[in-house]
């Protein structure tokens, strides 16, 4: 039986994105992948640590899945209690004793690459310790501009003059009981296996290989095993990029006529919804709220660390609410993908729109009994720029869902009711119950910092929901926002809308579940935010994809046209802590009492997202940015009036609250809260 | 299938100090059992449900097991007090009468049978047997209740067992031409030449199936 192997490369703890083993984008925390993978009873797991030091950085105190541990291997056992299939361990494996460190942490094989070349004899110690079935020997492999391949060591950087089936050979010979061989130049290509290469390693070995680097689509697993006879065939991108990716190759590899294990979903054992420990969940909160009272925290107590560092182009911090990276002259990873996209030439935005319309097409409804696709929509500009797109040059009949989460503005509310007319198409409007919604703001703001999880889950879940229950297979988004504010996927990795992404970015890894029985809430409540089964969204295929990886996209020019053309109104009112006023007229809180909480938590806020933007567009100096930033950052606006009295809360318990959330590397007391600036 | 947890039950996994048993504890917590470790005689005698994990060379097992006197306690637990054992993998060779390697080697006796060498099958079947293997239910156990009497399950070894009564297969797995022992059931006695703990699903609900038929 062939395997179909994911691969979950670790930087630092969390898992990220690699493009020609130099770009490296982080993704997220590896707790919520790995758990995702045992949903869907995968084959095997290499794990890699590419990692250069020993340090990790969850980055937030505001969320559910978090490890105490800052090491790797401190980290193993965990990733390894989430694992029922066998588990391949690497990076910085120098010695048979890191090795045993592995296996006595849940890892079944380790993986070799750099050390194993400098020092073959430890293939043949560890061969022998542990057996040839627990040593798996990685080979890289770079192709030059003549064709010629040779392996490289050290995270591709060192050549050693040996040709791949030469050193393959070698190390069958020393005792490696498999071979996984990545190819360099197609590592996060896209372009598919360097076929000849696999082919000529797996005919010189007998021990099984396994095929990585270059995987873009689903179908180009097949040829790894069917032509150039790979044992297995592996891939770390795809499996980021889109919803059940695993079991839609493997349904591809078995359609092709490859021996694997059939694709199994929804396990018993593993089931997606993650179980609360409610005992301890409430212990936690307690906790929380009894340093809230004492004035205990973090920030409170530890000595000041002035951690943070600044984009030298745009304005966003290293301490992010999102997942950010940066190149060795300091630009921030969404600035360097902007660059990328702001390159891309006319005729690719022509390629891509071919590309939204061939997937248009398999969701246009047959006989008219459904609408063509649903599209999530808030009522705000980029929901205007959308349905205008979709409906109006595209010409397809798309169902508008719309989460109320009853914090609009009044312009916000127009612009929402002003849709089906303005547009002319069917327009959902679900509106959770208030009294629930108060429930959910109050336990958003105490547990995690922020009242508008309930939002940001509904937002997240609904469109997909509605869809699975009327069997539309295609849900328009808008924007990724972490590809855009800080450039987590690349523009050609045309990532889709995923479970995962939901859970661990918009609700932060607290599931709809976690709500319940706390205030009084009962599951049937949360209907808005139970999000469809993975087999409904299996049998449906259904899949949501970003409007923004098929059109070129900006948000100004998307308030313009949609004030100009469909009678789009601006916010009657400024907000207090950004300049633009087009932007989340859905929610007061957006800009107001959530933003000033991002601002408490990492010590920047919206206006810094606003004007990073601006500059990487290129209608703002960095200057004029900064200065900004300094204007509204600081503002506690005024909004938080009116939460206090939604939810009855006093502005004492709200501050005392919002400050456990507040990261010790940007903030420190002494005398009163100060917080690291950037000055120029 | 997933058992009320007020009926939680206590595994008691018998650690020979040879390898990493880390996954077999986190299978069972994971179908809803306690774990305990047991390295004693005195441990085994007060045991209920025993589970012989084991990787790596029969005759060194063996040897653990007689010098710590384990041998006899288990032997004990499970023909005088009938009382449920399970071997993984090595574990399930040990139950065998002997094993050929490195010489012979005499094992547990409590299925009928001895461990013999694989023999390779060239070219798809090589020694070490690795891998996802697909095992069909003979139909001599009840506790191998898969829908169509057969799931895939990832095994890891390089001898394997010969019983001497079909009755106690429940399980085999085909290796080149010849069929292979990969579950034997021998009244409250089970075992499996492969990782349940290591094959998802068809791995956990095995042994919770076991973990709660087995009397």
């Amino acid at each position: 039986m062939n395997r179909l192997i994911p691969v979950v490369l670790l930087k630092n703890g969390l898992i990220v994105r690699s493009q020609l083993f130099q770009i490296h984008q982080s993704i997220g925390n590896p707790m919520h992948t790995v758990r995702r993978l045992s949903n869907w009873n995968v084959d095997e797991l290499v794990l890699l640590d590419i990692s250069t030091e020993d340090f990790h950085d969850l980055r937030r105190d505001d969320l559910q899945v978090q490890y105490a541990d800052t090491t790797m291997l401190g980290l193993l056992p965990e990733i390894a209690k989430l694992c029922f299939m066998p588990l391949a361990v690497g990076g910085r494996i120098r010695s048979v004793q890191d090795m045993r460190e592995r296996f006595s942490r849940g890892a079944d094989k380790c993986v070799i690459n750099s050390q194993a070349f400098r020092t073959p004899a430890l293939i043949q110690e560890a061969s022998q310790a542990f057996g040839a079935q627990a040593v798996v020997v990685s080979i890289d492999a770079m192709r030059s501009a003549d064709g010629t391949l040779e392996v490289y060591i050290d995270g591709g950087k060192t050549p050693t003059g040996w040709t791949p089936v030469r050193w393959a050979k070698e190390c069958e010979r020393l005792g490696a009981g498999e071979i996984f061989l990545n190819s360099v130049d197609r590592d996060g290509s896209g372009y598919g296996y360097d076929l000849d290469l696999v082919q000529s390693v797996c005919a010189a070995v007998s021990v099984p290989v396994i095929a990585c680097g270059g995987v873009g689509s689903y179908a180009d697993f097949v040829p790894g095993i069917a032509q150039a006879g790979a044992s297995a065939v592996a891939a770390a991108n795809i499996f980021n990029f889109h919803e059940l990716a695993y079991p839609h190759a493997k349904r591809v590899c078995i359609e092709a006529g490859i021996s694997m294990r059939p694709v199994s979903l929804e396990t018993q054992w593993f089931p997606r919804e993650p179980r609360y420990d409610a005992q301890h969940e409430t212990a936690k909160l307690a906790q929380r709220m009894s340093n809230a009272a004492k004035g205990l925290f973090t920030a409170a107590l530890d000595k000041r660390q002035r951690a943070v560092k600044w984009c030298t182009q745009c304005l966003y911090p290293s301490l992010s609410a999102t997942p950010m990276e940066f190149n060795a002259q300091g630009v921030c990873m969404g600035c360097q993908m902007a660059g990328m996209k702001n390159e891309l030439p006319e005729t690719e935005w022509i390629r891509r729109k071919e590309i939204l319309t061939d997937i248009l097409e398999t969701s246009r409804s047959k006989d008219g009994r459904r609408h063509d696709c649903v599209i999530g929509v808030s009522g705000g500009k980029d929901s205007y720029f959308q349905t205008h797109y979709i409906k109006n040059v595209l010409g397809y009949n798309p169902l508008l869902v719309t989460y109320y989460g009853n914090n609009y503005t009044p312009a916000g509310e127009r612009n929402l009711q002003r849709m089906a007319e303005a547009f002319d198409v069917d327009h959902i409007i679900y509106k959770p119950g208030v009294g629930l919604l108060k429930k959910l703001n109050r336990l958003g703001f105490k547990i995690m910092g922020d009242m508008n999880w309930h939002g940001h889950m509904g937002i997240a879940t609904l469109p997909m929901k509605i869809a699975a229950i009327h069997k539309i297979p295609v849900v328009i988004w808008g924007e990724h926002g972490y590809a855009d504010l800080c450039g987590q996927f690349s523009v050609n990795d045309f990532v889709e809308w995923s479970y995962r992404n939901r859970l661990e970015h918009f609700g932060r890894g607290f599931e709809w579940n976690y709500m319940v029985g706390q205030e009084g809430i009962r599951a049937s409540e949360m209907f808005a935010y139970q999000y469809p089964s993975d087999q409904e969204i299996f049998d449906l295929h259904l899949r949501g994809i970003y409007l923004s990886n098929y059109v070129s996209w900006d948000g100004n020019a998307n308030a313009r046209l949609a004030h100009e053309r469909y009678g789009f109104e601006l916010g009657d009112v400024p907000f207090e802590r950004t300049y633009r006023r087009a932007s989340n007229l859905d929610d007061m809180h957006e800009n107001g009492a959530h933003d000033y909480l991002k601002y408490i938590k990492f010590g920047y806020g919206r206006c810094t997202d606003h004007t990073s933007k601006d500059i990487r567009s290129g209608v703002m100096s960095r200057a004029e940015g900064l200065a900004l930033v300094r204007q509204y950052d600081d503002v506690k606006s005024s909004d938080i009036q009116r939460w206090l009295a939604y939810v009855g809360m006093s502005e004492k318990e709200f501050d005392a609250i919002a400050d456990t959330f507040r990261d010790p590397r940007v903030w420190w007391y002494e005398k009163g809260w100060q917080r690291q600036l950037l000055d120029k | 299938m997933i058992s009320s947890t007020s009926s939680k039950q206590t595994v008691f996994i018998v650690d020979l100090g040879m390898q990493n048993i880390l996954s077999v504890e986190n299978a069972f917590r994971t179908i809803g059992a306690d774990v305990r470790i047991v390295t004693t005689r005195s441990e085994i005698e007060s045991s209920q449900f025993l589970v012989l994990p084991g990787v790596g060379a029969f005759s060194a097992a063996a040897k653990k097991l007689r010098d710590a006197g384990l041998d006899i306690a288990i032997r004990k637990h499970a023909l005088e007090n009938k009382k449920p054992l399970l071997g993984l993998c090595l574990g399930m060779q040990l139950l065998a009468d002997q094993s050929e390697e490195f010489g012979s080697n005499p094992g547990l006796g409590l299925v009928p049978g001895r461990v013999v060498k694989l023999t390779e099958q060239l070219p798809q079947f090589r020694v070490p047997n690795i891998g996802w293997r697909e095992v069909r239910s003979t139909g001599a156990s009840q506790l191998f209740p898969t829908t169509q009497g057969r799931a895939d399950f990832y095994h890891v070894h390089s001898f394997h067992f010969e019983c001497e009564s079909k009755h106690d297969v429940a399980g085999t797995s085909k290796f080149g031409e010849r069929d292979i022992t990969s579950i034997v059931h021998r009244e409250n006695v089970f075992g499996a030449q492969f990782h349940p703990e290591k094959s998802q699903d068809a791995g956990l609900n095995l042994l919770h199936s076991v973990l709660h038929a087995l009397k």
